[in-house]
């Protein structure tokens, strides 16, 4: 079973934070012990989509890159505030949205090997299945040190010319890092197209498994990230795909 | 002296670029001498609007900032775009090879270099307006830029992921006393009106909402049809960033 899943893209905007969410939500409601960590330390937002405001956050992940807690303090059970009972456990390591604590960290820089051994903490310590890294976009710091330890990679594209360049580099970063499973997911696809057609075009393109594709959803833009899509519509074509998508996750290839 | 106008968003893929060269594009054709700075480290993307040969040996922003390399040799002259004769373009690049894109996020920016370039780069071609397009989020290298702003627009989905953070940005804006923070919405849906996101803009942010984007499938920036104000003049979104210009313009 992959363990540590990185969900990145190497452009802003594709979705990723929204499939981090979504997936792992629908990981937890198969009954599994699921784990999110937001890497995005200078624009975190994932926090949003599991109810989230700054007053509720005690221990971010900032604090315990300063050695401020152990990354086990820092992980919040948001089970019960995605809005409906799952039978699995949903942990959250936010990032700060404190102004000051994200200036620090950018500013002071961390040990980088600190996200390492937190990420292997945080599986032991709360008994995960899999953990989920929600990534900035680009190739910073944390970006690579996620994707070098990942299990499995996912990286999530829109069916345009500029996202297929950014594509490139990261698809060749992952190779040179060696990441045992890469999937690529492409998303806000116009209606306009055909799936099976990009799916195609985009597998020859980098020679890696399309895992999903996800036309572009009025809903989704509609629910403007104020909740859970796949809890909100469980039945739409993009949940559906969507649990296509986690299930291969988990899978080796 | 010219109007510096920065151009900020929380977070990435918020359509920043896009609107930034149809802005500085629009402003010059209105007569203008306008600059346009990729100070986007992370990501440059203006190049691509215009068409600049990033392979050949020309110096970029990156270049004046840590190789001590001259701004005059990184500024490209583009008013070759503009439909009108009046109005100057000249645009600074950022380097966006991977290997200077990762060079650059571990480079200290200089601020007293970088202002001093902004201030030849005005001199020099006796620039009316700059507009600078920054990296998304509070990045250690565009805080202090934002110092030398005179108009910040900060652009926004309608997402609740964005508005913690945009609230930030925005806040930063006013601590800084820059004269004039603005906000500007992008990728609306036509289900949204126009009256309810001003007044959510106000009451979230303490601030102007200038300017309402529609969710449209844009242009990709390195096609020919990414200046949209001129390519389709007509369309929604040039018809907005046209207001835009006009308000910016008449503000100061």
């Amino acid at each position: 079973m992959n363990r540590i899943i990185s969900i990145h893209s190497f452009r802003g905007g594709t979705g990723k934070s929204n499939t981090a969410a979504n997936i792992s939500t629908l990981l937890a409601a198969q009954g599994l012990r699921i784990g999110v960590v937001d890497t995005d330390i200078q624009s975190p937002g994932i926090h949003v989509l599991f109810g989230l405001d700054e007053e509720d956050v005690t221990h971010s992940l900032n604090e315990y890159l300063y050695g401020k807690c152990s990354i086990a303090d820092c992980a919040m059970d948001v089970t019960n505030r995605i809005g409906s009972a799952i039978s699995g456990k949903i942990f959250l390591i936010p990032s700060s949205i404190r102004a000051s604590e994200i200036a620090r960290v950018i500013r002071e820089g961390y040990d980088v090997g600190l996200l390492n051994q937190g990420f292997n903490d945080l599986l032991d310590e709360l008994q995960l299945d899999a953990l989920i890294i929600d990534t900035h976009p680009g190739l910073n710091d944390e970006t690579l040190l996620s994707i070098a330890i990942s299990d499995a990679l996912l990286i999530i594209l829109r069916p345009d010319s500029q996202d297929y360049q950014g594509t490139s580099v990261t698809v060749e970063v992952a190779r040179k890092l060696d990441v045992p499973n890469l999937f690529l997911m492409v998303n806000k696809v116009p209606a306009i197209f055909n799936p099976k057609d990009v799916k195609s075009q985009v597998e020859q393109n980098y020679n890696a498994e399309v895992v999903g594709i996800l036309s572009h959803s009025d809903e989704m833009m509609t629910l403007a990230s104020t909740g859970i899509f796949v809890l909100r519509y469980p039945d739409h074509p993009i949940t559906i795909e969507l649990r296509k998508v986690a299930h291969r996750l988990m899978a080796e290839s | 002296m010219a109007e510096i106008i920065m151009l900020h968003s929380f977070r990435r893929g918020v359509g920043r670029t896009l609107v930034a060269a149809n802005l500085a594009a629009t402003i010059a054709a209105q007569g203008y001498r306008v600059g346009l700075v990729d100070a986007d480290f992370e990501l440059p993307e203006i190049h691509l609007v215009f068409n600049l040969d990033q392979t050949r040996n020309r110096p970029t922003l990156n270049d004046v900032l840590w190789k001590a390399d001259k701004i005059d040799q990184a500024t490209t002259d583009v008013s070759a775009v503009l439909p009108t004769d009046s109005g100057c373009l000249f645009i600074v690049q950022a380097a966006s090879q991977p290997q200077d894109i990762s060079a650059a996020l571990h480079a200290p920016l200089n601020m007293e270099v970088f202002s001093a370039a902004m201030d030849h780069l005005i001199e020099t071609n006796r620039l009316d307006y700059l507009l600078i397009d920054c990296s998304a989020g509070l990045d250690e290298k565009t805080m202090p830029m934002l110092a030398l702003a005179d108009t910040l627009l900060v652009l926004l989905r309608p997402d609740q992921q964005e508005y913690q953070g945009t609230a930030l940005l925005v806040e930063i804006g006013s601590r800084l006393n820059i004269p004039h923070v603005y906000v500007v919405t992008n990728e609306v849906s036509d289900s949204l009106d126009r009256a309810s996101i001003i007044e959510e803009v106000r009451r979230v942010f303490h601030a102007e909402c200038i300017a309402i984007l529609p969710h449209q499938d844009l242009p990709a920036l390195h096609k020919q049809d990414a200046l949209m104000v001129f390519n389709q003049p007509d369309n929604q979104i040039s018809l907005e960033i046209k207001k835009l210009a006009g308000v910016l313009t008449q503000a100061m």
